[in-house]
């Protein structure tokens, strides 16, 4: 059903969204309830929305469960209502004045947007308030009919995503449709390709095109559906013959049509991919991140210590107290520029150097920013180090915070408003000219990461990245550390094992991992330390002996779960599933479905999903569920000491974080960590290798030796990816001989 | 306005005039001042002769109002060489400074709001430019790619 509602109360606003109740045009009262992303705005009493939705059942009588809300643009005698209501300042008494002045022609002089004429009717004998109040009429009025008029438009053409609306709108702005009608195909990088195609041609067509399919647009939009792909595979760069293959797939055409020669000519033309040295074509929108970075990291690794930090290591002259010789070697050097990196094995004592450059930082008048791509990453540094260490997402969201209540305090003169603000200051994350940002784990660190944490970071900033490249690489696009720690110039490298002991056998195996080599494994069950090999056969075995692993070592000390696959029985969410039927037969707690089947109860680890940065949550942040509603279907979460709040389809977001995959675990260590070998082409010595270094006392390989050998006869992610980043720039290289 | 009014100001009136008058004529003829109460640019100054006469300043109105009590004190005014009330050129002159005052003030005014508007006309649409650009660079740090806003794109 579609009704266009008068809210007449608001029932209930929360996080998920909000319920109100209304009339309709027949006079009938109706109750609503839209979820945030159902909602293109906010209701507010008074106003007319139009909601889309079916009729249900609940204690409350019955509702509209809306699909769609959209505030509606009012006409007629409404306006008067609309602008008394929707703008701070516009009464009434000026409303009316505005209506007896342009009647049915309001909506048009608004749209127009003179704002003196405007001011002229609502206050002429005052020439100040007069224009405010008129600007924010227009500009109240402008981005509720855009909304409006967007979401017709994509409504008229099959897209009702009101998410989607709201992205585009804020993206294109009042002149969204008109920008739509002209190149449906600009949609490539919020919608999939072949959604997109299809909208094009039937919009082309409907515009009295009838072979659209040689258009400029098309082709264009074509070429940057091949490069989403490939970013989509982590890679930032292709070649060109590859770029061409994929364009002609794309387009259903062959290899040597006219049309695909027009479609190539077209993507340099209209920068679709950068030309680049070596026959590659660069993606643009990463080709403008990675000079960008790569300029700014150039910049930072030509400043050399400061006076402070020179006296403060001359003062301690070659006594690091219990570092090795190595490792001082190593702070030293990564202190000698604005921007260095620390490379090293799993066990060569990373953190530990990380600790000693923190002190010594701190000691010559610095400050320390902390982060780690994963939560388990972060927490770990946090008590390697001793201070407090974010997740990257989470410091880009505090230092955004930061500047937003830097700019609030700048406008509010209220000595209590400014106490208020001040003391949320305190616990954001900081970042000033004297700042060192150190990264760990940075071989996961992605290009557009790096790339928000500078732009955040003020001039004088230095940046320190802690890795180590044989590790998992980045989720999202991009190839950085493994790129940096090749200049030896900028580069710290610890070679030494100290994390595990040799009686474990861990380092030795993981050595053996990291160059690609077959270990001889010792057999589960006749040692109780070292890396040890569970046989089993068949995805099913394995979930059986992984669980079982499990159980038996669950009474003993802590156990981390990894595998490289989502699906099927030793997937994530196979393994999840059994693990959480067994916790709630323990514990016999409420259990909540998610949209996927998914099940939750109050306890349980959970993994969000996606980027999103209105929470300030991404894809892999881990929390752990803190009690449920059945009855609202809504789930409260806590990441990093943060509630969130997820209801309805916004559990789609979450998924249960028993068993990981390594991603997700890489940074964080536990006593025990069961491998599940299921057959993947995930499985690579990257992997392996990320795995069995999670492990400080014991790592149970749950498989058979051959995935291990044809995991080990893959080749590292790092020469698969295509990145265009150019390390050091042109500008910056030295004869070779110096690398 | 009652009429009584008249013939009580008149009272007074007439025997000061006359008093005036003869002061006027006592004086030699070369370097004659005027004995009537005069402004700077050599009006009448009302307020002072109805204060002169032991009368409130709100009689002061009525001679500009009534004849009867302008003309008598015009026929002095003018023996002294001084102008009289309500001249058709006094009234010019005050009405044209408020014209002068007004048109200014109204200049003034139009221009005020009309820079306003401008002024919030252009910090509104910067506002929103900023919120686009900055949703394209959320857009570009997300996925990697930049959207075609051009037309020609």
């Amino acid at each position: 059903m579609i009704e266009s509602i008068v809210v007449e109360r608001i029932v209930s606003r929360r996080d998920f969204g909000t319920i109100f109740s209304g009339r309709t045009k027949d006079g009938a009262t109706v109750r609503v309830r839209a979820d945030r992303n159902a909602l293109m705005g906010v209701p507010e009493v008074g106003q007319i929305w139009s909601v889309h939705g079916e009729i249900e059942n609940t204690t409350w009588g019955a509702q509209v469960k809306a699909s769609r809300a959209v505030h509606a643009l009012p006409s007629g005698r409404l306006m008067i209502d609309f602008m008394s209501r929707s703008v701070a300042g516009i009464g009434p008494g000026r409303a009316q004045r505005l209506w007896e002045r342009f009647q049915e022609r309001l909506p048009e002089a608004l749209d127009v947007g003179d704002v003196d004429h405007i001011a002229r009717v609502l206050e002429p004998d005052r020439p100040v308030l007069g224009p405010r109040l008129a600007a924010a009429l227009v500009a109240t009025w402008r981005k509720m009919a855009g909304e409006a008029r967007l979401v017709e438009w994509l409504a008229a053409v099959g897209v009702t995503d009101v998410r989607l609306a709201r992205r585009i709108y804020t993206l294109l702005g009042d002149e969204a449709p008109s920008r739509l009608q002209n190149n449906p195909w600009c949609l490539v990088p919020l919608l999939s390709w072949s959604k997109v195609d299809e909208l094009g041609l039937r919009v082309a067509r409907e515009n009295g095109i009838t072979v659209p399919q040689a258009l400029p647009q098309r082709l264009t939009g074509a070429a940057d559906a091949v490069v989403k792909d490939l970013i989509a595979l982590g890679s930032t760069a292709i070649k060109t013959e590859d770029f061409r293959s994929k364009l002609a797939t794309k387009l259903e055409t062959t290899g040597n049509s006219p049309i695909l020669g027009k479609a190539f000519a077209l993507a340099t033309e209209r920068h679709a991919v950068v030309p680049a040295i070596e026959g590659l074509l660069r993606a643009p929108g990463c080709a403008v991140m990675e000079d960008h970075l790569a300029a700014r990291l150039a910049k930072l690794a030509r400043q050399g210590p400061s006076r402070q930090l020179r006296n403060v290591l001359d003062g301690i002259g070659a006594n690091f107290g219990a570092l090795s010789e190595e490792q001082a070697l190593a702070v030293r050097k990564a202190l000698s520029a604005g921007f260095t990196c620390l490379r090293g094995g799993a066990g060569t004592g990373k953190t530990h150097v990380a600790r000693e450059i923190c002190r010594l930082w701190e000691a010559a008048g610095g400050n320390v920013l902390l982060a780690a791509v994963a939560g388990k990453a972060a927490l770990q540094l946090s008590r390697s180090t001793g201070r407090l260490a974010r997740t990257v997402a989470r410091t880009l969201h505090q230092l955004d915070e930061r500047a937003r209540i830097r700019n609030e305090l700048a406008a509010h003169s209220d000595p209590d408003e400014r106490e208020k603000l001040e003391a949320r200051l305190r616990d954001l994350a900081h970042a000033d000219e004297n700042t060192m940002a150190i990264v760990d784990e940075a071989s996961m660190l992605d290009l557009s990461s790096l790339h928000g944490l500078l732009r955040r970071l003020p001039n004088g900033a230095r940046l320190l990245l802690i890795g180590d490249e044989c590790q998992l690489p980045p989720v999202n696009f991009g190839l950085l550390f493994h790129r940096f720690v090749r200049d030896q110039r900028i580069t710290a490298t610890l070679q030494s094992v100290h994390r595990h002991s040799a009686a474990s056998g861990i380092p030795v195996v993981a050595g053996l991992l990291r160059r690609r080599q077959m270990p001889n494994l010792a057999l589960y069950g006749t040692s109780i330390r070292g890396v040890l090999l569970l046989p089993a056969d068949g995805r099913d075995d394995i979930a059986d002996k992984v669980i079982s692993t499990r159980q038996r070592l669950l009474g003993q000390s802590e156990v981390m779960v990894l595998t490289p696959v989502n699906d099927g029985p030793c997937g994530v969410a196979g393994l999840n599933r059994r693990l959480h039927d067994d916790y709630v037969a323990r514990t016999e707690l409420q259990e909540l479905r998610g949209p996927l089947g998914d099940l939750f109860s109050p306890g349980e680890p959970v993994v969000h999903r996606r980027n999103d940065y209105r929470r300030g949550l991404f894809n892999g942040s881990v929390g752990r569920v803190r009690r449920i509603e059945r009855s609202q279907r809504s789930l409260t979460a806590v990441f990093d000491e943060e509630e969130h709040v997820f209801a309805g389809d916004e559990l789609v977001d979450l998924a249960l974080g028993y068993a990981l995959t390594c991603h997700r675990a890489q940074g964080s260590e536990a006593k025990n960590v069961i491998i599940a070998l299921s057959n993947s082409r995930l499985l690579d010595p990257s992997w392996l290798y990320t795995a069995v270094t999670r492990a400080s006392e014991l790592a149970v390989l749950v498989g058979q030796e051959k995935t291990i050998e044809e995991a080990l006869g893959r080749p590292y992610p790092e020469d698969r990816r295509v990145v265009g980043l150019n390390w050091p720039p042109a500008s910056e290289a030295q004869p070779t001989g110096h690398r | 306005m009652s009429r009584s009014i008249v013939p009580l100001v008149l009272e007074k009136l007439d025997p000061y005039l006359e008093q005036q008058a003869g002061s006027w004529a006592t004086q030699p003829e070369q370097g004659r001042h005027p004995t009537l109460p005069a402004t700077a640019d050599g009006k009448i100054n009302v307020r002072q002769l109805v204060r002169d006469l032991g009368f409130k300043e709100t009689i002061e109105q009525h001679f500009y109002r009534k004849p009867e009590l302008s003309g008598p004190v015009n026929a002095v005014a003018v023996e002294q060489g001084l102008k009289p009330i309500g001249s058709r050129a006094q009234e010019d002159e005050a009405y044209a400074a408020v014209r002068v005052i007004v048109g200014r003030n109204a200049q003034e005014l139009s221009d005020l709001r009309r820079e306003l508007s401008e002024r919030e006309a252009l910090i509104e649409a910067l506002r929103n430019e900023n919120g686009r650009l900055q949703a394209r660079l959320g857009l570009l740090e997300e996925t990697g790619m930049t959207l075609r806003y051009a037309r020609d794109d």
